[in-house]
């Protein structure tokens, strides 16, 4: 999913998916999410990248952290990643991009997806023609 | 059959309303006008019996040549309905269960039925002694609750429920059918609701489960079942009568199903003898959806294959039905021959015929 810029840095977190939106089969990278707070680059190629979660109680944020700092350390001329959380940052949905807001608007208020049951077949589904 | 489309019509029943099938709460007298009120403010008047005629033990033989004489039903399901606490019989009588498919075993499926309020061994044991008589039966049907005292269960109970799925799936019931959105007169609306669908689909895969009525209440819970669970369909006995009561709600709530579900996880029934199926197969084959309504949803407007899907198709995968098999068995039978001689009989005329010969309808 791409994060609408050339910016090296934002397309490389455009790869990291928030994974409660991924479970919830609405995937949104943290781009997408508004969980970016602040990036800050030198010539030297040192990146710093700030991120927030979505409540207090996260518990993905290790893995955010992470994934961040992969996806960073694959961008040629970056020499050293530094990934932190600045759990001072109160998250709405406000933070979320445009786009990202609209499309949860089609979906509805639910995490539920139409003809999910798709993607899951029973096993008395799977044995007979649909 | 409508066109060349083979349909099944899964939910239809012969009640029993006459006087002396009623238990005595006053509950039950007026949870009976409202079934009236359901024949005689959802169907148009040329669509309607007396209300003598309609307060009477309807025959099961009134209701296969209603439906197989009288309408474009192929295959219907008869239930054994276990309203215990406001009818003597329940409402339609195990007995007729039996008849209907003894006499008209290509005809009829059956839907054995037990009374979960009545406690697990003794459901258990209703449950195999029904089986024992109807080894082909594919369907178990279930109310939410009784009264006198109000009581009620749930479909994830996993202490009551279960135990009963699990029973009913190992004695060869593919599919069970839940009561709900509706309430059967002035009792709590709690049981109706669909929220204890969840448990059971998830613990059971290998079961069918058809919240039925579904759309007349919990549209958006009943959508987000059918969405998520495999095994879940939108049964719409009764529903269905919205196209002629209010068609344009019957729209929304149709493009609402197809939206969350697809095509595929709905299940055309009306309940009949309520209300003749005929002219409610034809309203939903000719049906279109508005351009409106497409928009709206976002969904595509439904084709032929949609409408043979919800009209039988679904149905016979949930059931097992060979539909190619199950047509060879009635081309040629009593029905299909008196169809051929003589065309499609008049609405009702079998009843009022009937009715006529014990003294009803004068």
């Amino acid at each position: 999913m791409s994060s609408g810029t050339t910016d090296p840095v934002m397309t490389a977190l455009g790869r990291v998916y928030d994974p409660c939106s991924v479970a919830c089969d609405s995937p949104l990278s943290i781009v997408e999410m508004g969980l970016v707070v602040d990036v800050r680059r030198d010539p030297d190629g040192r990146v710093t990248v700030v991120l927030c979660v979505t409540g207090p109680c996260c518990t993905m944020a290790p893995h955010l952290l992470r994934a961040a700092e992969a996806e960073l350390a694959r961008i040629p001329g970056v020499t050293s990643v530094r990934v932190e959380l600045d759990p001072t940052v109160l998250w709405t949905t406000d933070r979320m991009k445009p786009p990202a807001r609209a499309k949860r608007r089609r979906q509805g208020p639910s995490p539920v997806q139409p003809r999910q049951w798709q993607r899951v077949r029973s096993p008395r589904e799977a044995s007979s023609p649909a | 059959m409508i066109d060349d489309v083979f349909v099944i019509n899964p939910t239809v029943h012969a009640y029993n309303l006459r006087d002396d099938n009623l238990r005595p709460d006053p509950v039950v007298r007026t949870f009976r006008e409202s079934l009236w009120g359901l024949h005689s403010a959802w169907n148009p008047p040329d669509l309607q019996v007396p209300r003598d005629v309609y307060f009477s033990d309807w025959p099961i033989e009134v209701l296969a040549d209603t439906l197989f004489i009288e309408t474009d039903v192929d295959l219907a399901g008869n239930q054994n309905l276990r309203l215990d606490s406001w009818f003597h019989d329940g409402l339609c009588s195990r007995e007729k269960n039996v008849e209907a498919v003894s006499r008209w075993p290509d005809r009829f499926v059956a839907y054995v039925g037990v009374d979960p309020t009545a406690g697990l061994e003794v459901c258990l044991r209703d449950l195999r002694d029904q089986k024992e008589e109807l080894p082909g039966a594919i369907g178990l049907k279930l109310y939410p609750d009784q009264i006198d005292p109000l009581r009620s269960w749930r479909m994830d109970d996993p202490s009551l429920a279960y135990p009963l799925f699990e029973a009913a799936q190992e004695l060869g019931v593919r599919t069970v059918a839940v009561h709900k959105a509706v309430p059967n007169g002035p009792v709590p609306l709690g049981p109706y609701r669909v929220d204890d669908v969840d448990g059971a689909a998830i613990h059971f895969p290998e079961l069918s489960f058809e919240i039925v009525h579904s759309g007349l209440a919990f549209v958006d819970e009943t959508s987000q079942a059918i969405a998520r669970f495999p095994n879940v369909y939108a049964n719409l006995e009764i529903t269905s009568l919205l196209m002629h009561r209010a068609p344009g709600l019957f729209e929304e709530v149709l493009a609402t199903f197809l939206f969350w579900g697809g095509p595929q996880k709905i299940i055309y029934s009306d309940g009949s003898l309520f209300c003749h199926s005929q002219a409610l197969l034809e309203k939903f084959w000719a049906l279109q959806l508005s351009d409106s309504l497409l928009e709206k949803y976002g969904v595509e407007q439904l084709s032929k294959d949609d409408k043979a899907l919800i009209l039988g198709g679904n149905y016979a995968r949930v059931a097992a039905i060979d539909i190619e098999a199950a047509q060879a068995a009635i081309v040629d039978d009593g029905f299909a021959k008196l169809r051929r001689q003589h065309g499609r009989a008049a609405p009702y005329s079998h009843w009022l015929q009937a009715a006529s010969a014990e003294g009803l309808a004068q």
